[in-house]
């Protein structure tokens, strides 16, 4: 009897741990994981007209600073200002088909004395071929710059990473 | 009371130990020993099918260095994607892939494990100190559609085994 109330304690320990866990307040680090997923998200909705499109890009747009440096890795030129990364992401897509984004391993680090926050995640995409059905999944490393603007984490800076060179 | 004994068992105590021993043997080994992953994608056929489950042992490499004609992981940002590539190059080699052939130190490589050649052009380099080239065992792709390269040693995670 003295066991099952050390293990009804013990499980009644973890259940408010838990508890405490999901209602801790939200820092930094979780709001910036937060807007990345929300980001995921939004390039994983499905849109089917033009207007569709537009109002998506805007979305999109917003998750990013107005200045947002893209560098794609070896042997491509860097792209910068939102409206060129959003338009080329869009036509791209449209070239590429519709893929489904993820996001793992993510991890964030405060640059000291800074308001610039370090990312570094793997994006991976799954597309499905339209003939074969087949699924097949691409995956690559990154690096971003988020800073705060506008009271919103948005992306500064995007670094492709070559995993293997 | 029947309910406590079917949860917590007739000795509650010994329970929680075993259940403690199990789960902290099971995260010991699939943290640190041994890494489920799947295999996805084309680039080790006929290897690899995508879809089949591999495991990676993270000790080999504690014991002895990376071979040539090892499959190893490599990891991304973090453990969670993997690329599951061939060792061809070793640390100092000089590495050249000619009409599909890799070739090192100017000599051809025999690799019995490659079924299809499309005639990949690579420019000799000289790998340093801590990398290894890998590469696929898919070489009926285009060359373009095919992840290989240089890797560093520190993102080796392991071998893969089986």
């Amino acid at each position: 009897m003295g066991g099952g109330r050390t293990a009804a304690i013990g499980l009644a320990a973890i259940a408010i741990a838990a508890v405490a866990w999901l209602f801790w307040p939200e820092g930094d680090e979780g709001a910036i994981r937060r807007r990345l997923h929300a980001l995921a998200e939004e390039a994983n909705t499905p849109t089917d007209n033009g207007l569709g499109t537009i109002a998506k890009a805007a979305r999109m747009g917003d998750y990013f600073t107005e200045q947002v440096l893209v560098e794609p890795g070896a042997g491509s030129e860097p792209i910068s200002g939102r409206d060129t990364v959003i338009g080329m992401a869009t036509r791209l897509r449209q070239a590429t088909g519709p893929a489904i984004v993820d996001l793992k391993d993510l991890t964030v680090e405060k640059r000291a004395g800074s308001n610039i926050v370090d990312v570094t995640l793997t994006v991976t995409f799954t597309r499905r071929d339209s003939r074969t059905s087949e699924q097949t999944m691409d995956a690559r490393e990154f690096g971003l710059e988020v800073q705060k603007e506008g009271g919103e984490w948005r992306i500064a800076r995007v670094v492709a990473v070559d995993t293997l060179r | 009371m029947d309910f406590q004994r079917i949860v917590f068992g007739v000795n509650p105590r010994r329970t929680a130990i075993r259940v403690a021993v199990v789960v902290a043997t099971a995260i010991v080994t699939f943290t640190w020993i041994l890494i489920p992953v799947r295999a996805q994608g084309i680039s080790m056929l006929p290897t690899y099918d995508s879809g089949s489950l591999k495991l990676v042992s993270r000790v080999t490499y504690k014991v002895r260095a990376p071979r040539r004609g090892d499959v190893v992981a490599i990891r991304l940002a973090g453990p969670g994607v993997l690329y599951l590539k061939r060792i061809v190059g070793l640390p100092s080699e000089r590495v050249a892939i000619r009409e599909g052939v890799v070739h090192i130190n100017e000599n051809p490589l025999p690799e019995p494990y490659v079924r299809h050649r499309k005639p990949w052009e690579v420019d000799e380099a000289t790998l340093g100190p801590r990398e290894y080239f890998v590469i696929g065992d898919n070489r009926g792709m285009l060359a373009r559609d095919h992840d290989f390269g240089r890797v560093d040693t520190a993102r080796i995670v392991g071998k893969v085994l089986f």
